[in-house]
């Protein structure tokens, strides 16, 4: 080492920080002891740096600590708010995604309902489908005789917490017709979360002359009632205004009832074509069980496909009595906790309170007005396109709409959710973007908290001239994010990486949470609180939804039309729907199926299927609930192909699910059950919607390049 | 425990854990706002809130190597915005110290570390600043050369060379007032 190398090691020395460690120590230590010169600059260094150290300090004082640890608790007191507020978003957005996945097994239940067939699972023992179909013959055997049958059966709609499953259920609803045909409806039983009820069915029928009635009803006030006299058939409608009265339409040429009679009366109503042969894997025997009336009895379960988006898994149990082997209860089950309990309170022979032409019911129908056919019980845990009124009046607070939307949004529509307390309804308005530059305002009981809880950091960033103060913070950008995801609803698109968030705090002293899917200038922003007014006195330029909701519990008619016109489903579906100009090369045969959309009523969903002589089906289902709900997850996808029409095919890990799912569906009309080979895509039309394709077999990408370059849209559709 | 063994382990999940991150630091944070601003209050309000928003950003401090020199920068940050907000002189922030002076009643103990840092500055103000500066946080705040660096955003072997010049001239100044 030299005495240069030596001078610019000196201040490790003197710190006695040497990165080279103990060599480099040594080297230097060496040096200077066979230096003089260096050893009296090391000195001199030394001396500099001993007059620099201080012989007193300060110290932080007694108390410093514990102002610091006063501070940092307040911190986390004021971040488990913010904390709070984003798990309730995230936790929404996750219930969104669950509601998704009901509505998607709600679907397949549908379908199965209508008398569809079903997937064939390995493992499962045959032999519980025969104790089944005996059971059913029981059933049947029930309505047999020469006396006159009465049965009443109880319908519980068990308490259930998520406000989107407890909203959506329903059970399936024959109704006798004057062609003597049943048509499948929906009776729909939402609740709310927490809220248990019971509506009651009570059958009549004749073995002797088949005359029927039916008649159910919630809270003493009539739902459903139908019936045959043996001249006419007679039905309890319902119109907007909540009167009702009953329809007597004389039965058409060839009338004739099923000749079972409990598939369209009592507790096995509507699941009489569960006994096709294709269903028989289907079911499941659970063993020996109790019966709520503590007798014995016999469960056997029957399963939908599992895998579906969050896991969910639906089934029905039926439990069958011992003494006699008919079905006693049905449970309709979602992840293992029972949705709706189903249980025959009695059975009555040679009745006489039997009203054919239900003419002992006309005291009871409603004169509409008031609550009258709206027992006080339901709601719904989710309403997508609320109209304004309706909505204002389950806030509790003045709630805030823009007087226009924003200009590069395409109007409004209202998104009426239940907060996580379900007493209390979240308000928000969702303005979609072309550009996916979503508006939402999402106003809530619980946010208004957010007012006086505001973070400390949280920046006044503009006040408007109507008096609204708009607060800027971090912590908003979570929430906001949370926000658009349930904006998702109606703009079928997830939040993206830059959203803008903003706290506006109303002169009536309530909060909005401003959320925008993108960035927003000052301009942009001070326009939209510029025009923020009260929502009860909001003009017709808000561009939003007016109108009452339709009352709850409610039977919805026509579940299932099969064969229809291509001219049918455009007229009939509210959304645009799409068809391939030529049937694919390896198909002969079509038909469109026009069913309810049970997860969405009124709207309809659309199944179109192509029959393969090679068993390499093809189906294409579109619906308002697949494009509202199961849309925005197929970008989370991978994109597989895009068409030079610009329709663009996603494909998942759920793709075969949904595969199986839609095949099953179509069963009868295929008449083959799905394939292990099965492939299913998601399509994302150029109109934004998002028809689900099923092809039951291998599929090579020439064919489905095939497939989906030939869709046009249903109304250019030329053919027949 | 040793400071960089508290920090070794990541940033404290537990409010004990900031307890003791606050008991470790505490006094070198002080400290150094105290040289800063010259008032032992006014050091521990500053302090705190470096505390307080090291807290807040707890979430974001896993690229953070040495949060002891974290802190230290914040502290630096924090003193030279009180100091821009109160209208004290450019000159006397790029200074690196006030001139020290404890307002109102202080403990004997605080004026006597005023009137050494007063000694020290009286020093210290005779080298060219960035010198001073490095001498400063390794004599007054026990500063390693490396969290040196990182504070002045520097590198290791700048500051090295900072602080053997800073002493020589030191050394220098010291013996002309010797001298005189």
């Amino acid at each position: 080492m030299d005495c240069s190398a030596f001078r610019e090691g000196c201040p490790e020395l003197l710190a006695h920080q040497s990165a080279g460690g103990e060599g480099r120590r040594a080297e230097l230590d060496a040096h200077k002891a066979s230096c003089a010169e260096c050893a009296a600059y090391f000195d001199e260094l030394a001396q500099a740096l001993t007059a620099l150290r201080p012989s007193a300090r300060v110290s932080a004082t007694p108390h410093f600590k514990e102002k610091v640890m006063n501070s940092i608790a307040a911190i986390d007191t004021a971040d488990a708010e913010v904390k709070r507020v984003a798990h309730q978003s995230q936790s929404r957005i996750w219930k969104l995604g669950a509601a998704a996945a009901i509505a998607a097994t709600v679907l397949a239940g549908v379908l199965f309902f209508a008398g569809r067939g079903h997937k064939n699972e390995p493992g499962i023992k045959p032999a519980a489908f025969t104790i089944l179909s005996q059971a059913f013959a029981n059933e049947e055997s029930l309505y047999g005789g020469n006396e006159v049958v009465h049965m009443a059966t109880r319908i519980v709609v068990k308490t259930v917490a998520d406000p989107e499953v407890a909203g959506i259920r329903w059970l399936p609803v024959a109704t006798i017709k004057a062609s003597g045909k049943p048509s499948f409806d929906q009776l729909s039983l939402p609740a709310k979360p927490g809220e248990e009820y019971t509506v009651r069915e009570d059958s009549w029928f004749d073995p002797v002359t088949r005359k029927c009635a039916r008649v159910i009803t919630a809270h003493n006030k009539l739902v459903f009632a139908n019936s045959y006299d043996g001249e006419a058939v007679y039905l309890l409608e319902t119109d907007a205004a909540g009167v009702q009265s009953v329809t007597r339409t004389p039965v058409e040429q060839g009338f004739a009832l099923p000749k079972d009679a409990s598939s369209f009366l009592g507790i096995t109503s509507g699941y009489a074509r569960l006994l096709k042969p294709e269903n028989q894997n289907l079911v499941t025997n659970e063993g020996a069980c109790k019966l709520s009336d503590g007798s014995d009895g016999q469960a056997l379960r029957v399963g939908m496909p599992a895998g579906g988006p969050s896991g969910m898994t639906t089934y029905w149990v039926f439990r069958l009595r011992a003494s006699d082997g008919t079905i006693g209860e049905v449970e309709w089950m979602l992840n293992g906790k029972p949705l709706l309990f189903v249980e025959r309170m009695s059975l009555q022979r040679g009745a006489t309170d039997a009203s054919w032409d239900l003419s002992a019911f006309k005291a009871r129908l409603s004169t509409g007005g008031g609550d009258a056919s709206k027992p006080a019980v339901h709601s719904e845990g989710l309403i997508i396109d609320a109209s304004l009124e309706s909505a204002l009046k389950k806030a509790e607070y003045e709630a805030y709409v823009l007087a226009q939307p924003p200009s590069w949004t395409s109007g409004g529509k209202i998104v009426d959710v239940a907060e996580p307390d379900p007493q209390h309804r979240i308000f928000s308005v969702v303005y979609p973007a072309a550009s996916g530059r979503t508006v939402t305002l999402v106003q809530a009981y619980t946010m208004n908290r957010m007012i006086k809880e505001r973070p400390r950091t949280a920046q006044l960033v503009y006040t408007s001239p109507n008096g609204c103060k708009v607060w800027s913070d971090e912590s908003y950008l979570p929430v906001a994010s949370g926000m658009l995801g349930l904006a998702s609803v109606v703009t079928h698109a997830s939040p993206g990486k830059n959203v803008s968030g903003y706290l506006v705090e109303t002169p009536s002293a309530t909060a909005i949470l401003l959320a925008v899917n993108g960035a927003l200038s000052d301009d942009e922003l001070k326009g939209l609180v510029d025009s923020l007014v009260p929502g009860k006195s909001a003009p017709s330029s808000a561009g939003l939804k007016h109108g009452d909701e339709p009352s709850k519990p409610t039977v919805m008619t026509d579940m299932v039309k099969p064969d229809v016109t291509v001219d049918a489903m455009v007229k009939g579906a509210d959304f645009e729907t799409y068809i391939p100009s030529e049937a694919p090369s390896w198909t002969d045969k079509r038909v469109i199926e026009d069913i309810l959309d049970v997860a969405s009523p009124p709207h309809r969903m659309y199944g179109i299927t192509y029959v393969a002589n090679d068993g390499r089906h093809v189906v294409l289902v579109q619906s308002y609930t697949y494009n509202a709900a199961l849309g925005p997850s197929a970008k989370t996808g991978t994109l597989v192909y895009t068409a030079p029409n610009g329709c663009k095919v996603w494909g998942s890990d759920k793709g075969k699910w949904l595969a199986g799912i839609l095949l099953q569906s179509v069963s009868n009309v295929t008449g083959s059950a799905p394939a292990d080979g099965r492939v299913g895509y998601l399509i994302e039309t150029p109109a934004g919607t998002f028809p689900a394709l099923a092809v039951n077999g291998a599929l090579s990408d020439s064919e489905l390049h095939s497939i989906v370059d030939s869709l046009i849209r249903a109304k250019e559709y030329k053919g027949q | 425990m040793q400071e960089s063994a508290l920090w070794s382990e990541g940033v404290p999940r537990t409010r004990e854990g900031w307890g003791r991150l606050v008991d470790a630091f505490k006094d070198d944070i002080v400290r150094y706002a105290f040289r800063r601003v010259g008032d032992l209050q006014l050091a521990e309000d500053l302090a705190q809130d470096v505390f307080v928003r090291t807290y807040e950003a707890r979430g974001r401090l896993g690229e953070v190597r040495n949060v002891r020199a974290y802190l230290y920068k914040a502290a630096a940050n924090m003193c030279v915005d009180w100091l821009r907000k109160n209208k004290h002189g450019e000159k006397t922030i790029a200074d690196g110290a006030l001139a020290v002076e404890a307002k109102g009643p202080s403990a004997p103990e605080v004026t006597e570390a005023c009137e050494e840092l007063r000694r020290i500055e009286g020093i210290l103000r005779r080298i060219p600043q960035d010198q001073a500066e490095v001498l400063r946080l390794h004599v007054l705040d026990e500063l390693a050369f490396s969290e040196i660096a990182e504070v002045t955003g520097c590198t290791t072997a700048t500051v090295k060379s900072r602080f053997r010049y800073g002493l020589e001239k030191v050394r220098r100044a010291m013996g002309k007032g010797e001298e005189a």
